[in-house]
């Protein structure tokens, strides 16, 4: 192996967070090299997680929403086998784009990116693997691990990704199945769960929790069911897998409490695992917990000096908009560059259909925090643009009654995620619920939902 | 000597027209008839067809589905065996045609039976046994490294199986197409065996897209075929299929390929494998050879 290219800043992996980290390097005038063991940038995100799935998802909610928006006035009738991969066709030319912008934004920062598997050698060297030839080395001051992870496949769950597929194969199907099992009910479970119900799919989702997206509101999660048992789809929680097998026909599962699931497919969403794998991270003294997730403290530094880990490797919220912050706030860290304020304000999306939003403390977690909360809530179906458009949701504001300043805002329908947006900005900027009265809003947006709900605090508080 | 491009219906024994004398003109009829909608090429057993139409169907049980293989000796004998055979290795001996099945599973009945289907009433032109058995041995090897790399590389499992079985199944029917022309033809076409399995090999693409076509096999599985042996193709299918074609000819002893060769394979590159996953692949040869030879 030659001897060690020198470089300030060596990111690993090009997912949202090593992206991040390397353009903040490089914009500090560092020499910058990023390491992708893909062939192409953007890590899972791009092609096996979030941007198919939305692009899915976006077919999803146009065929499950079209006769409602129009009043039945154009007959829509669903091919028998519909295809996946055509309810996709749009996804090359967004991956493309995609990849254009990002490729277009490393070559214009001037950051080098290196195609192959990276391991440690000593704390602040790595060799890096290619597809072929010969090993490279190279030696950075710093090093930013942003190496993703990767579906967990339980020891009990014969994942074959051909009946019992994971989160990266599911969309290698070119059918739609009769039925979906989806064991787990977290984030993509609950995606891809809401997804497939929406396009006709007979689906269960299988949990040993008692409600999907534990972490979201209650009022949130509840709409969330309510929606996928009218799609013919049905949520099975505080149950957990006795067995999961495919019979030749089918796949069977068993339950703890007798209950039988049997579908034609099943996905296999219970978590995700840290890609640290041939990192050699005992070569640079690197620490993990025992759920395999590398420790870090509030910069993203790890164990040891210089090193610092960021996104998905690092463990909750996993979330790409943290996992990007997180690659900035490392970097600046470490070249003593002012990052500002930790941001302590992340938004939540979750991209079922419907989709739900979060900013800020839920009610239970207010309560704890500062004891007396009033809560207000608009229904979409006040809202004008609501019924213009025929959605269905909620929006729900958390205040503190002493001051009436907003707290937390939860969102479930179409549009959450934007929606929750003006939200985020109110609890940054200190706002009272009465600032959400004066604040007009265009007519008719579903933003209008946040006076209402405003409206709903003032009263509750003063009855 | 001109003449006139062989017509369709010679594929099936009618009359031949001018007399051909040469190899080069051979080639170009042959080219001519590949390049047309082909009427008269081989159908699928009947039993075959039976099993596609109701595996097709949604309410399909494995009991229906038995029934029907059991009308067929040949084809349930040739289940049972596959179904025993290593690469469905199961904890007990499968015994029973429903058991068969159930263990293998609605699809890979399907895919057993296409295989066992082509093997029976395509791989059966006289004098080339020997040959057409390797060609089929090779397909089933190919179609199970596919599946493989499906796996690894998060790919349609289904598809890749299909894919690899069927990516040289031009090769009878253009082996079939010369033999027809040579014994009806007027005058005697002088070429010889190994002049004869050059054009198989050059034009059996070609044939497999027509073949692909008469059986309304899906346009990506149609373009797999026609494409395997394009070295300039992207497309993740055609990739696959281009290096389990590869690993088969290596698990079969092969002797042009060798796990150097493997390993540097332009289209385990494009696929993105890297030396210990090409090594996976590499050390399911034994099993995949047995499982293809017991076929």
């Amino acid at each position: 192996m030659s001897s060690p290219e020198v470089f300030d800043i060596a990111v690993v992996g090009s997912g949202p967070a090593g992206q991040k980290a390397a353009i903040c390097g490089a914009k500090a005038g560092k020499r910058v090299v990023l390491i992708e063991q893909e062939r192409e940038i953007g890590g899972a995100c791009v092609r096996r997680g979030t941007i198919p799935s939305k692009t899915l998802r976006e077919t999803a909610l146009a065929y499950s929403t079209f006769q409602r928006k129009t009043g039945g006035m154009f007959p829509l009738a669903a091919p028998q086998h519909l295809l996946v991969e055509g309810m996709m066709s749009r996804l090359g030319e967004v991956i493309s784009a995609h990849e254009k912008f990002m490729a277009e934004q490393l070559g214009r920062n001037g950051i080098l990116v290196w195609h192959g598997r990276a391991s440690f050698s000593s704390p602040h060297e790595l060799s890096v693997t290619p597809l072929r030839g010969e090993r490279r080395a190279l030696s950075a001051g710093t090093i930013v691990l942003a190496p993703g992870s990767r579906p967990r496949m339980p020891d009990d769950v014969p994942v074959d990704h051909e009946h019992i597929l994971d989160s990266d194969s599911i969309l290698s199907m070119h059918y739609l199945p009769r039925s979906l099992a989806v064991l787990g009910a977290g984030v993509i479970a609950c995606e891809y769960a809401s997804i497939f119900a929406a396009l006709g799919v007979k689906v269960t989702l299988i949990d040993k929790a008692a409600r999907p997206l534990a972490f979201l509101e209650p009022e949130l999660t509840d709409h969330f069911v309510g929606a996928l048992e009218r799609q013919d789809g049905k949520f099975l929680g505080g149950r957990t897998t006795r067995e999961v097998a495919f019979d030749g026909a089918a796949v069977q599962i068993e339950l703890d409490d007798g209950t039988h699931v049997e579908a034609e497919k099943v996905l296999c969403a219970l978590g995700r695992v840290a890609n640290v794998e041939g990192l050699e991270l005992e070569n640079a003294g690197v620490k993990l917990n025992s759920r395999g997730l590398i420790i870090v403290d509030e910069h993203c530094r790890t164990a040891s000096p210089g090193i610092y880990a960021v996104g998905d490797v690092i463990g909750p919220p996993s979330l790409a908009a943290s996992a990007m912050e997180q690659g900035r706030r490392a970097v600046s860290h470490a070249l003593d560059i002012p990052a500002g304020q930790a941001a302590e304000l992340i938004p939540t999306g979750v991209y079922c259909i419907p989709e739900m939003a979060s900013v800020g403390l839920t009610e239970i977690r207010a309560r704890e925090l500062h004891g007396s909360v009033t809560m207000g809530r608009a229904s979409f179906a006040e809202i004008a643009r609501g019924q213009i458009a025929a959605v269905d949701g909620l929006l729900k504001l958390v205040t503190d009654t002493s001051d009436g300043r907003i707290l937390g805002v939860h969102i479930v329908g179409e549009g959450a995620s934007e929606l929750v947006a003006v939200g985020q900005v109110a609890i940054q900027s200190n706002w009272r619920v009465e600032q959400l009265i004066e604040t007009i809003f265009n007519f008719p947006t579903l933003a209008e939902a946040y006076r209402v709900a405003a409206l709903d605090v003032v009263k509750r508080r003063t009855t | 000597m001109q003449v006139e491009p062989l017509q369709p219906r010679r594929l099936s024994g009618a009359p031949v027209g001018a007399p051909t004398g040469s190899h080069v003109t051979l080639r170009a009829d042959l080219i001519a008839l590949l390049g047309r909608p082909l009427a008269d090429l081989p159908l699928l057993p009947e039993a075959a067809q039976r099993v596609l139409s109701v595996t097709a169907d949604d309410s399909c049980d494995a009991r229906s589905l038995s029934e029907i293989i059991r009308r067929d000796p040949s084809l349930a004998g040739r289940l049972l065996l596959i179904a025993n055979s290593p690469i469905y290795a199961a904890p007990s001996p499968t015994t029973s045609l429903q058991q068969a099945v159930t263990r293998l599973g609605m699809r890979q009945v399907r895919e057993v039976v296409l295989m066992i289907s082509m093997q029976t009433r395509l791989f059966a032109v006289p004098g080339f046994e020997r040959e057409l058995r390797e060609v089929f041995c090779h397909a089933t090897a190919t179609a199970l490294f596919a599946q493989e790399i499906a796996r690894a590389r998060r790919l349609n499992v289904e598809d890749a199986f299909l894919a690899g079985l069927f990516h040289d199944v031009g090769k009878p029917v253009v082996l079939q197409a010369i033999m027809d022309a040579k014994s009806k033809a007027a005058h005697e076409i002088k070429v010889d065996r190994t002049a004869t399995l050059a054009l198989v090999e050059e034009l059996h693409p070609l044939a497999g897209r027509a073949l692909a076509g008469a059986w309304s096999l899906s346009p990506s599985l149609s373009h797999v075929i026609e494409q395997h042996h394009n070295p300039d193709t992207t497309l993740p299918g055609v990739l696959m299929v281009r290096f389990a074609d590869a690993l088969a000819h290596f698990a079969m002893g092969d002797f042009d390929v060798d796990a150097a060769s493997l390993l540097a394979h332009p289209a385990a590159e494009a696929l993105n494998l890297y030396s210990d996953e090409i090594g996976r692949l590499i050390s399911r040869s034994a099993t995949i050879a047995a499982a293809a030879a017991a076929l």
